[in-house]
């Protein structure tokens, strides 16, 4: 873990807080307006978040508060990143291979993750699968995606 | 009852469910409050066999539940939680059905400058009872702000910030915020996480618990019944505060006392109030459609989603959801005593299942849960962009609870601020000419002290 000093680390989140408010009312300005906007058109709104989202940036990054957070190395997203990759992953495969497929690998790899052994992950993720399929798609008639040959 | 895993995420993964059977609002509502109160008394198993508060407001329990369970009465101090909670949830149940009708009526004379400032306070009280930072909570209620926008504009029809993306157009389904910002983060979070020495946990012993200390602690858990709702019906506030003010007061009224050692008091104090609390906090959520917690917040959104407008009107366009919410809260009491005091061995071996069991069926259920409101790839993508956002939030301790209200009431504010300006001619004195705005402004001033003299009551607590 690496410390960073105080108040540096709520000075970063200023700053991208700041980098957002600036994108969001950037983006604000390619709104396309009517003839009529009223008073406070459509686009008026988003500049107005926009702004106090820039004013309370700047206000952070002059006063941070006293907290300091640990940078996580390398590490700590070791078990992380495969989460977010498997997610994707899921997403990507289920048009696919349809709920059952996607879900098993999915599944799998996050009970990996939490500490079960390879037993373990595969009974789980196929059982916790199905029971999810057999509730969802025949009981309560709601799909979870078929798959390219269930179609 | 299970550390970590709230009635936030709980309703998080029902709710999509729910959502795609069709089920009536009522009935969502119903269940979703019985989560909600539930896991109040949920959360004090783990909070007196484990030393580990479910959440924020069971962490006072801990003080007297866990000292019972060591000297090997925590099946006394769990019946006394079950007795407690019983008595705070079903007298609250009765002002909330004598007081909610008199706030309707007052509510009925707000237009759209008095909304305006109504949601403004709800946003000021909410951010402020945040733990940490207000300039902190004040950005994540913008950020809620800035998601809301997305998608056309109620208003002119126009679409905001899509980006030629055809499934943003109908912007960003609440549930999916909700489930990225606070589930997905949570597993994440919980991955850097060694599991909990569950071994650590109290033998439960008998719940046999005399009629004296039933009398006993009648008084307190009456007391702590009437200030947890009064607590609750703040918005902002709820039973986290709750618990702590009630469990101070009466440690200050009882003398001699035991508590911090073990005093059957200090169970019933915190569990009274925190139940009465999460009743109360159903008054601004339903009269004046301002939710006091994040758990009301995504609750709102539920009926916002089922077409039901919370708020004075409520009472008169949606009786079925009011009185059947209220009904259902004295049969989900007794039905919590009931239930509970057989089946408090089973729910306490459910803390004992592995954590990789339970954290697979959450991110599966939230998985599913993304999908399944709109059928589409690009939501459980949405739970993954804004899990690393609320991630990175929660590190930086910014509060969720904000984002939450932000983007529930985002719409509301934007179109009620967008009238009143229209009718004043661009004039914000408006937002300043009715006594029902001058009320609110006051009231949000004083929202922004409060927490300094609760948190000063909380290190009292904590010190002695």
């Amino acid at each position: 873990m690496k410390s960073w000093g105080e108040g540096g680390a709520d000075r970063l989140s200023a700053f991208i807080i700041l980098g957002f408010g600036l994108a969001y009312g950037y983006a604000g300005k390619f709104i396309q307006v009517g003839f009529y906007n009223g008073d406070i058109g459509p686009h008026h709104w988003i500049f107005m978040v926009a702004s106090v989202l820039v004013l309370l940036g700047f206000g952070l990054i002059l006063r941070p508060t006293q907290h300091q957070f640990e940078i996580e190395i390398w590490e700590d997203w070791r078990k992380r990143l495969p989460l977010v990759t498997v997610i994707i992953i899921y997403s990507v495969l289920l048009p696919y291979t349809g709920f059952l497929g996607a879900m098993i690998v999915m599944m799998i790899v996050v009970a990996k993750l939490f500490g079960a052994n390879w037993k373990q992950a595969t009974l789980c993720s196929v059982t916790l699968s199905l029971l999810c399929l057999l509730l969802f798609d025949h009981l309560l008639g709601i799909s979870l995606g078929r798959g390219l040959w269930l179609k | 009852m299970l550390p970590g895993i709230g009635p936030v995420n709980a309703i998080a993964v029902l709710f999509p469910i729910v959502y795609t059977l069709e089920v009536p609002p009522a009935t969502v509502m119903i269940l979703f409050a019985g989560i909600y109160y539930g896991s109040q008394y949920g959360n004090s198993i783990s909070s007196i066999l484990l030393n580990v508060p479910g959440t924020s407001a069971a962490a006072v329990t801990t003080i007297d539940g866990y000292a019972m369970a060591k000297k090997g009465l925590g099946g006394k101090a769990l019946a006394m939680s079950a007795i407690a909670s019983f008595i705070g949830g079903t007298l609250s149940i009765f002002f909330l059905t004598f007081f909610a009708p008199k706030l309707a009526e007052l509510a009925i004379n707000f237009g759209p400058a008095e909304y305006t400032v109504l949601m403004v306070f709800a946003f000021i009280a909410l951010s402020s009872f945040s733990q940490g930072s207000l300039l902190k909570a004040t950005i994540s209620a913008f950020l809620g702000l800035a998601i809301a926008a997305i998608g056309i504009d109620s208003t002119t029809g126009v679409s905001r910030l899509t980006f030629g993306m055809m499934e943003l157009y109908d912007g960003i389904d609440f549930i999916v915020v909700v489930i990225g910002f606070f589930a997905v983060s949570e597993i994440l979070i919980m991955l850097g996480q060694k599991e909990s020495n569950q071994s650590q946990m109290q033998p439960l012993t008998s719940l046999w618990i005399t009629f004296k200390e039933i009398t006993e602690s009648l008084a307190t858990s009456l007391r702590s019944c009437f200030s947890g709702f009064l607590i609750g019906v703040l918005p902002g506030a709820g039973g986290t505060i709750a618990s702590f003010i009630a469990y101070a007061t009466e440690k200050k009224i009882l003398r001699p006392n035991q508590f911090g050692s073990g005093d059957l008091r200090g169970v019933a104090a915190p569990e009274s109030a925190n139940n009465s609390a999460s009743v109360g906090s159903f008054i601004p959520l339903l009269i004046l459609g301002v939710p006091g917690s994040e758990t009301t917040a995504v609750m709102l959104g539920g009926l916002i989603s089922f077409g039901i407008k919370p708020g004075p009107l409520l009472l008169e366009t949606s009786p079925d959801v009011f009185w059947g919410l209220a009904a259902s809260m004295f049969i989900g009491n007794l039905f919590l005593i009931i239930l509970n005091l057989p089946l408090v061995g089973l729910f306490a071996k459910i803390l004992q299942t592995p954590r990789w069991i339970l954290m697979s069926l959450i991110t599966m259920l939230c998985v599913v849960g993304a999908y399944t409101i709109n059928g589409s790839e690009f939501d459980i993508l949405l739970i993954l962009i804004f899990g690393l956002v609320g991630y990175f939030l929660r590190r930086a301790d910014f509060p969720l609870a904000p984002i939450i209200l932000g983007v529930v009431l985002g719409d509301l504010i934007e179109t009620n601020f967008r009238r009143a300006m229209i009718y004043s001619s661009g004039d914000v004195i408006i937002f300043f000419e009715s006594n029902i705005c001058l009320t609110l402004w006051v009231l949000a001033v004083v929202s922004l002290f409060a927490p300094t003299l609760i948190n000063s009551i909380q290190k009292k607590v904590h010190s002695q």
